[in-house]
């Protein structure tokens, strides 16, 4: 049986890691919350930057014409950006993309596809590497606070891979914020961007005729980039956002079983006491009773 | 005679930066800088990294470092839509320093090869333009 020595220890173990989930649920709730404001900062310019793409693409004869939003006859290589944090203690976070990416590429190689992986995070990238994946492109440092100009690195590289035709097809794969507990594993194609997310048929031209400089069609081209960018800063917000939920709810289950193991072990620790008194007392009566 | 008013707003991914009621607003367009006054032609151009500058209704000026992107001049209302913005009381001096040297040491490394694989040279010229802009642009605060 453990003795009173081994359980006091023990409890103060529990209460020191107990202080530290806590501390790290806290702290993991503060940057959620900072995630979401910034995904609701980013709203407006979203928005903006389509509407114009919109009214832009009613000026345009053929918008075949775009590289970006030419779907590739044969789909022969595909890129896959895997996005996860820099760091681990959130639950099942950065397993669940880890393994999708696996399976996804397992698929497509079956299916007699080249594939390229590109990682985002520490936590995806040593797990591929260890794994012995080559890996097209990384970048780490940026899942804790990803700013504008980290989407628009990221960006440009997957563009370059998608014009020079090293990849014909973008997918992101990544975790987007639901709730603290909850995360959906998204599998989103970027590129070739979908027409209809920046070309609408039935779009009518503006009754205000504009000056344009330069002509609709050239500004249509030069802000096709944003979108792609948009749409990878978005899925770096949602993920950063999904990581400290993550974390969050892990650590309140951690804090949560710590409390209960304390629990326990406090009742332990009071009937060893117990014991130990008791014991005691018989030994002291056995002894007056031997001397009487 | 009162000059009447522009209004403006200047929009960025992380957020808004600027919106007021004004009296001039000039953008470094692609094409070159185009000032903007009240009751001008409905206009969209596209945005280089460069200095917005802001005529205010007390005669005052702003001065804006903004990066790429689009303007759209509507009825008096003059929306900006750029990838960065920063007014230039509230530029981090120090960091963009900090920024522009860290780019230029990169650079520097450009024709050495073992570099090329740990360097993103894109990233390190926009960088350094940006931090350059962003220096000018506080500059003009001071």
């Amino acid at each position: 049986m453990a003795t009173l020595r081994d359980i006091r220890r023990r409890i103060t173990s529990v209460q020191s890691t107990r202080k530290i989930t806590k501390a790290m649920e806290m702290v993991a709730a503060a940057k959620l919350r900072r995630a979401q404001g910034r995904i609701e900062a980013l709203r407006p310019y979203a928005i903006d930057m389509v509407e114009m793409m919109m009214d832009l693409a009613t000026y345009s004869e053929e918008t075949g014409r775009y590289a970006l939003l030419r779907e590739r006859s044969e789909e022969r290589a595909v890129a896959l950006v895997a996005m996860s944090g820099d760091r681990g203690l959130a639950g099942s976070f950065n397993a669940n993309v880890i393994r999708r990416v696996l399976e996804e590429e397992r698929a497509l190689r079956e299916a007699g596809k080249d594939v390229r992986i590109l990682a985002v995070g520490k936590k995806g990238i040593g797990t591929l590497r260890f794994r012995r994946y080559t890996l097209d492109g990384t970048w780490e440092g940026l899942s804790d606070r990803p700013e504008y100009h980290h989407a628009q690195t990221i960006a440009k590289r997957l563009i370059e891979d998608f014009e020079t035709a090293r990849v014909d097809r973008v997918r992101l794969i990544y975790n987007h914020f639901i709730s603290p507990m909850e995360q959906k594993l998204m599998d989103v194609a970027i590129l070739p961007i979908r027409r209809e997310e920046v070309i609408s048929e039935t779009r009518e031209r503006r009754a205000v005729t504009y000056l344009y400089e330069p002509d609709p069609a050239t500004i249509f081209e030069r802000l096709l980039p944003a979108y792609v960018e948009i749409a990878v800063y978005r899925a770096l917000l949602e993920s950063s956002a999904s990581e400290q939920g993550a974390r969050m709810t892990a650590m309140r289950n951690a804090s949560e079983s710590a409390e209960e193991m304390l629990g326990d072990l406090t009742l332990a620790l009071n009937r060893a006491r117990q014991a130990a008194i008791t014991q005691e007392i018989l030994e002291v009566v056995a002894g007056a009773e031997a001397l009487g | 005679m009162t000059e009447k008013a522009l209004h403006l707003e200047v929009v960025t991914p992380e957020g808004e930066v600027y919106h007021d009621d004004v009296t001039m607003v000039v953008l470094p367009g692609v094409e070159g800088e185009l000032g903007i006054l009240a009751r001008h032609q409905p206009l969209v151009t596209l945005l280089d990294i460069g200095e917005t500058r802001v005529k205010r209704l007390d005669g005052t000026y702003d001065y804006i470092a903004t990066g790429v992107g689009y303007a759209e001049v509507l009825f008096d209302k003059v929306m900006v839509v750029v990838d960065h913005g920063e007014i230039a009381g509230r530029i981090d001096v120090e960091r963009a320093e900090e920024a522009a040297r860290r780019a230029r040491e990169q650079l520097e490394r450009r024709d050495d090869p073992g570099a090329r694989a740990e360097i993103d040279f894109y990233r390190a010229e926009q960088a350094l333009r940006r931090a350059e802009n962003r220096l000018r642009v506080a500059r003009r605060a001071l």
